[in-house]
């Protein structure tokens, strides 16, 4: 892979197809941590952690266990990929939090309560799921979890910014709150929809 | 609370996107046309059927600190099930869903079930709890999918409503749409229950 | 994923793994309630002792081995349906966007990958070679492209045996809907795609017998000869490029003597 595919692999899923903007995954946590910039920051962070350390190791499962064949001739595991992808998934979310509170007590401060969010964050399965369903490369599956990652960040660190001023302002009582925050994301959206065609 | 209030807390009082904001990963990404926002709708009903009925079986038997691990095992079983039948019998709609079809088993709505309702109250309540909460979210997926489809792409299930001069709202169909038609729709909600507790 | 803390709050170890919506509370769920994401576990959970680590290892481990063995005989039940339902859109695709070809064109089917991949799933690109009467009438590629607007468009692209476009089969795509996903219009129309008048072609249908070296296969805004969808100039320079790259990869895969016939 050219060093040119590799840089409109990063920047399609950081602007172009975005996690929030255009793949709606893990809305959730981007409509519920978004209220302020520096919490935002914080899950933006954990998120291309532990994104591009779920693609590092859903990338081998996939290629050398699930995939038909790849346990010897005719052992087709390809159907367990929900089940394993989200038990990796919840028992990593776990590790690094062990390990993290072990070894770096200084991130685990900073990092630490976004974790247990991170396993219904369904960008991460979706992300990984994506990424083994396209087929790529072990070195493009990882730039590709954490461009992905940092899109997902970008896009929650931009709305907590609107969200923060938008506080300051009176909104109708109906519209306050999520509904306010949904169209906001609407019109952000439509603003990334001008990336399109960037890095092709 | 009888059955019946059992059953029709999901449609309405409790429904589960447009009351208590979940699953909205999935009402955003599939809402671009009715008959996906249906099908969707029943997959995971079937999912939360098919989760609430186990875990209230499994409740005694699975102590306290291994039950959220055990209840993903039981709703990723349950979502690839759905995954299989859509890809064998309804290929055109496995193709629609896509990646929402596995990201199921990380849709909020099902697993707070779980935690809420089914591990602690008896098989058939769970049903019925399962049943009305699945049809709400039907409920809230079709609508928006409708609104969308008409606006959109000026048909519904498919079938052109408008003369093909007459001009589409395409944004409708497109990301920010999505996340536009749904904060209106929860602005309506908020107004009619503000409405509803001023008449009291 | 357990919880020591006596005092940790009933959800705690829920949230360690999925933070669980506030449906059990609010009997009066107002939609400023935060979605379940806004709370952070107070509590982070301590990590168990090793005796319950090994417990709750076993659990997990029982319930995933009965439900991997109920998976497995849904799959196997699935399976010759999952394949089926594939198949018939493959084969009636391959008949509409080749020269008539009376062979059981899906054995024909062979890795194309550069890398020269054996057939299965680890391969990339799968071509099919077309016979009538024993002879090479046209050969069709299955491959895709992930330089559109969605993340990946899988194709199949035929072409006659001198290699020239006879059609193009979009089989899977996630576009914009009412923009880039025109690339579907019309591609199950090729064999009357000389019946429909030009200004209404649909987009796919302008590629029908152009060549390498002929045509320019970049869209007008890049200096070529293709025209693009309007609005969708992403959608359309990808499948051209799909195409060209396909014609490239089957001319070069047939023309060194490796297939029978065929050199234009």
């Amino acid at each position: 892979m050219s060093e040119g595919s590799i840089f409109s692999l990063i920047l399609g899923a950081i602007l172009v197809n975005n996690v929030i903007f255009s793949r709606f995954l893990g809305i959730c946590p981007y409509l519920g941590v978004s209220k302020r910039q520096d919490t935002a920051l914080g899950m933006g962070l954990a998120v291309i952690f532990v994104m591009t350390l779920c693609g590092a190791i859903t990338w081998p499962l996939q290629e050398y266990v699930l995939d038909p064949g790849a346990l010897g001739p005719g052992i087709d595991l390809s159907y367990l990929r929900t089940i394993v992808f989200i038990l990796v998934i919840a028992s990593l979310v776990q590790l690094v939090e062990i390990v993290l509170k072990k070894t770096a007590p200084g991130l685990y401060q900073a990092l630490g309560i976004y974790l247990p969010l991170i396993t219904t964050n369904c960008a991460i399965l979706g992300i990984a799921i994506l990424s083994v369903q396209q087929k790529l490369t072990y070195v493009e599956d990882i730039v590709f979890s954490a461009a992905s990652a940092t899109g997902f960040a970008l896009a929650l660190i931009l709305f907590a910014g609107v969200r923060e001023r938008l506080a300051m302002r009176n909104v109708p009582r109906g519209l306050a709150g999520v509904p306010i925050g949904l169209i906001t994301a609407g019109i952000l959206a439509m603003a990334f929809m001008g990336f399109a065609g960037l890095g092709t | 609370m009888s059955q019946l209030q059992n059953f029709t807390k999901g449609l309405w009082r409790e429904n589960p996107v447009l009351r208590i904001l979940l699953g909205f990963c999935p009402t955003l990404a599939v809402t671009t046309s009715a008959i996906d926002a249906l099908g969707m709708g029943a997959a995971t009903t079937f999912v939360l059927l098919g989760s609430n009925t186990v875990i209230s079986s499994i409740r005694k038997v699975v102590p306290g600190q291994m039950r959220i691990p055990v209840f993903i095992v039981v709703i990723a079983t349950f979502v690839t099930v759905v995954d299989l039948v859509l890809q064998g019998y309804f290929p055109a709609l496995s193709k629609s869903l896509g990646v929402f079809i596995p990201l199921i088993v990380v849709n909020c709505i099902i697993l707070g079930r779980a935690e809420a309702f089914a591990s602690k109250n008896g098989i058939g309540s769970s049903i019925i709890d399962g049943l009305g909460m699945g049809l709400g979210f039907t409920l809230a997926l079709f609508v928006l999918g409708s609104v969308r489809e008409v606006l959109g792409s000026g048909s519904i299930f498919g079938m052109p409503l408008f003369a093909a001069d007459v001009p589409r709202v395409l944004i409708f169909i497109l990301p920010p749409g999505a996340f536009m038609s749904l904060g209106c729709m929860l602005w309506l909600m908020n107004e009619l229950d503000l409405r509803r507790k001023r008449r009291v | 994923m357990s919880t020591e803390d006596p005092k940790a709050p009933a959800e705690a170890p829920a949230a360690a793994v999925a933070a669980p919506p506030p449906a059990e509370a609010p009997p009066q769920p107002s939609v400023e309630a935060a979605p379940p994401a806004d709370r952070p576990a107070e509590k982070i959970p301590e990590s168990g002792s090793v005796a319950e680590g090994i417990k709750m290892v076993l659990t997990v481990a029982l319930f995933t081995l009965l439900s991997g063995a109920l998976l497995g005989f849904v799959y196997r039940q699935a399976k010759p349906r999952i394949d089926a339902a594939k198949l018939p859109e493959k084969i009636a695709a391959l008949a509409n966007i080749l020269p008539d070809f009376d062979n059981a064109i899906l054995d024909t089917g062979r890795c194309a990958d550069p890398d020269g991949a054996p057939l299965g799933d680890a391969c990339r690109r799968t071509m099919y070679t077309a016979l009538r009467d024993g002879r090479p009438v046209g050969y069709a590629l299955e491959t895709y492209t992930t330089a559109g607007y969605g993340p990946r468009i899988d194709l199949l692209i035929g072409c006659s045996a001198d290699y020239a476009v006879t059609g193009t089969y979009v089989l899977s795509q996630q576009e914009t809907p009412g923009l880039g996903a025109k690339i579907v219009e019309g591609h199950r129309d090729w064999k009357n795609a000389a019946a429909v008048a030009a200004a209404d072609r649909p987009f796919i249908l302008q590629f029908a017998g152009k060549r390498l070296g002929a045509f320019d296969f970049r869209v007008r805004k890049d200096g070529g000869q293709v025209d693009a969808i309007t609005a969708s100039t992403i959608s359309s320079r990808a499948v051209a490029g799909a195409i060209e790259e396909a014609l490239t990869l089957l001319r070069d895969r047939t023309c060194d003597g490796e297939a029978t016939g065929g050199t234009p």
